[in-house]
């Protein structure tokens, strides 16, 4: 069942059944008011004929003063009015003494005010079958019940009347019912309206079509998912990007030496044979060029791992002053070329680590590697570690004077892919695979940087 | 909260159904007399008796009298000072009660000493004749049951309480003696 059909049909139970309890008191009430108050209005008048007729008229006898009573007993009443002798027979009847039985004992009302007190009997008369209300009260004359005056009613517009009432009453809840319905429809419309524009997002999404996005109409649950919705295609068209400039750079990073390793081959092959110097200067570019591609396919392979989560470190003692100067002293070469200063500071009571020692290498490798791509010579690169005991960390920087990074890029270096100019030579994974690894130490990579100043990476290691 | 205001609607519907609304008096209800001098006098005292009565009370009119003629005046106990009657009707529930009320003057203040219990439709008559010529006089009350006759009943006043001495019925003449 959908969500609207659900929706309306709590609502329409709901005050379908409220309406109907309402209007079943109310119609109930109504008629209990309607007749309790006629046949009360009787009973006054009734009453106040008889004790009259006790006070002042209970000398003379009643058959003889009874017309004259009856004048009497009907002003002021639209009531038939009758006056019935101690027998139970009429005596008087305001609309006319009817041929036929005078004996009105059938009555049960007659009969109740023969004995003593107030009738009253609904029923329906036998004439005419219709509905009506009589009510009989005693006359006494000295405390002898001597006859009794009865009215009587005809309910015919009574009941026509608390008729008339249901049907505005039930056409009221019809109405009521009717509105609930529609604004029921219309409310769950909006909310229905909301779930089918965020389903045919999902569907297109789902048929590959990213660009698609979810008209956001309230501020709402549905809304915020709508705004997730988007954001997350967009995300994966921005990751979609990120792939595509990954290969189409990698394609061209591999190029790059494969080109130069072609090239020398050929001159080799053609001129090599006799020119020594020229062999040993192709071999070593060939040497060279084939250690830059077995980094970069590395690369390619630990990212991979890492994205499946297939790498593992294996932890061991790390003595970590040696490490880094063991690193500075492999990359001082190319920093001399470079014409970059490369200083090393590492603290004496640098403690021990449980880490994985190769890894961590890579790490500091790629920084540094980072640190002399991205500045120029005469520049600055120093590398500092310290413990922070009460901190239980080791703290290790990577300070750099080269051209930094600018501050709408720095939040996306470490992720895969990434290259804040895409024609700069790398994968663009070196932070992102640095990141990990400091992270399956349990570690910290946070960057600082600032255009035109320089880069500062700082790693946490907790010791 | 949708079902609340839909039965609060509906009760007030109920209600107004169940209660009617307040019709205003018709054009032709509002034709009066213009105020006189002694009818404002009239209606200071009026006002003064009502003060004392039931809330709601009504003050009925003899039949056999004027309008204004609400409140009727006579000496019941000879000491010279005029006592005072008024005959109220009082609703109760869908019936009607009439009541008389005599009060006594004592130091210009107006006090009601005593009740008694009426019959009928409404009030033919009322007055204060001396009908056994013993110098103060008695309280005649006419009660009316339309076309059938009326009820007389007279009250004669003792130690600050109406006794009732005689009670007849009367047809459209009154003949006090």
């Amino acid at each position: 069942m959908s969500i609207q059909k659900r929706l309306v049909g709590s609502y329409v139970t709901v005050i379908c059944v409220t309406v109907l309890i309402l209007e079943i008191f109310l119609i109930v009430y109504v008629r209990y008011y309607y007749l309790h108050n006629v046949e009360r209005s009787l009973m006054n008048q009734a009453e106040l004929s008889a004790s009259f007729y006790e006070q002042y008229f209970a000398d003379a006898d009643l058959e003889e003063q009874s017309e004259r009573l009856l004048k009497g007993f009907a002003h002021n009443s639209d009531a038939q009015v009758q006056i019935i002798n101690s027998a139970g027979r009429l005596l008087q009847d305001s609309i006319g003494i009817h041929q036929g039985d005078p004996s009105m004992t059938k009555y049960m009302d007659v009969r109740a005010a023969l004995q003593g007190h107030a009738g009253t009997w609904r029923g329906k008369d036998p004439a005419t079958q219709e509905s009506i209300l009589a009510v009989s009260f005693p006359l006494r004359s000295h405390d002898v019940i001597v006859g009794e005056v009865r009215f009587v009613t005809s309910l015919t517009d009574t009941i026509n009347t608390v008729k008339h009432i249901a049907i505005v009453l039930i056409s009221v809840g019809l109405l009521v019912i009717a509105i609930v319905t529609v604004l029921g429809l219309l409310l769950s419309w909006t909310i229905t309206r909301s779930i089918k524009d965020l389903k045919l997002a999902a569907d297109r999404m789902t048929e590959g079509d990213f660009s698609t996005r979810v008209h956001k109409r309230y501020e709402d649950e549905l809304g915020s998912l709508a705004d997730t919705m988007n954001m997350m295609a967009s995300r994966i068209t921005k990751s979609e990007q990120l792939k595509n400039d990954f290969i189409s750079s990698v394609s061209h990073e591999l190029r790059t030496p494969l080109t130069s390793i072609k090239g020398w081959i050929i001159t080799l092959k053609t001129s090599g044979h006799d020119n020594k110097e020229l062999l040993h200067e192709g071999l070593d570019i060939l040497e060279s060029e084939g250690d830059r591609l077995n980094h970069m396919l590395e690369e390619l392979l630990d990212f991979s791992k890492l994205d499946n989560g297939r790498i593992v470190i294996h932890p061991g003692p790390v003595q970590l002053a040696p490490l880094l100067h063991h690193v500075g002293k492999q990359l001082s070469p190319r920093a001399a070329r470079q014409g970059i200063a490369l200083e090393i500071q590492a603290a004496d009571n640098l403690p021990i680590l449980q880490a994985d020692e190769n890894r961590l290498k890579q790490v500091f490798i790629n920084l540094i590697d980072n640190s002399l791509k991205f500045s120029d010579s005469s520049g600055r690169i120093l590398i500092q570690a310290h413990s922070a005991p009460e901190q239980e960390q080791v703290i290790i920087t990577v300070e750099d004077t080269g051209i930094g990074i600018a501050e709408e890029d720095l939040q996306y270096v470490l992720q895969k892919f990434y290259k804040a100019d895409q024609h700069a030579t790398g994968s663009g994974l070196g932070l992102s695979i640095a990141n990990q690894i400091i992270g399956l130490h349990q570690g910290e990579l946070r960057i600082t940087s600032e255009a035109g100043k320089g880069t500062t990476v700082q790693i946490y290691l907790p010791i | 909260m949708l079902n609340k205001h839909i039965t609060g609607g509906i009760l007030l519907v109920a209600l107004l159904l169940l209660g009617g609304c307040g019709i205003p008096t018709t054009p032709a209800d509002t034709i009066k007399p213009p105020v006189s001098e002694a009818s404002m006098q009239r209606e200071q005292v009026n006002r003064e008796f009502r003060k004392l009565l039931p809330h709601k009370a009504q003050l009925v009119v003899p039949l056999q009298g004027k309008e204004g003629d609400d409140i009727t005046f006579g000496d019941m106990d000879g000491d010279g000072i005029n006592e005072a009657v008024v005959v109220y009707e009082e609703k109760k529930g869908t019936g009607r009660t009439l009541k008389a009320a005599l009060f006594k003057q004592s130091n210009t203040q107006w006090k009601k000493i005593f009740e008694v219990k009426g019959f009928g439709y409404g009030l033919d008559f009322v007055g204060f004749p001396d009908l056994n010529h013993d110098g103060s006089s008695e309280l005649a009350l006419g009660w009316s049951l339309g076309a059938a006759g009326n009820g007389l009943d007279i009250y004669e006043l003792s130690k600050d309480k109406l006794e009732l001495l005689s009670k007849k019925e009367y047809q459209d003449n009154l003949q006090l003696e």
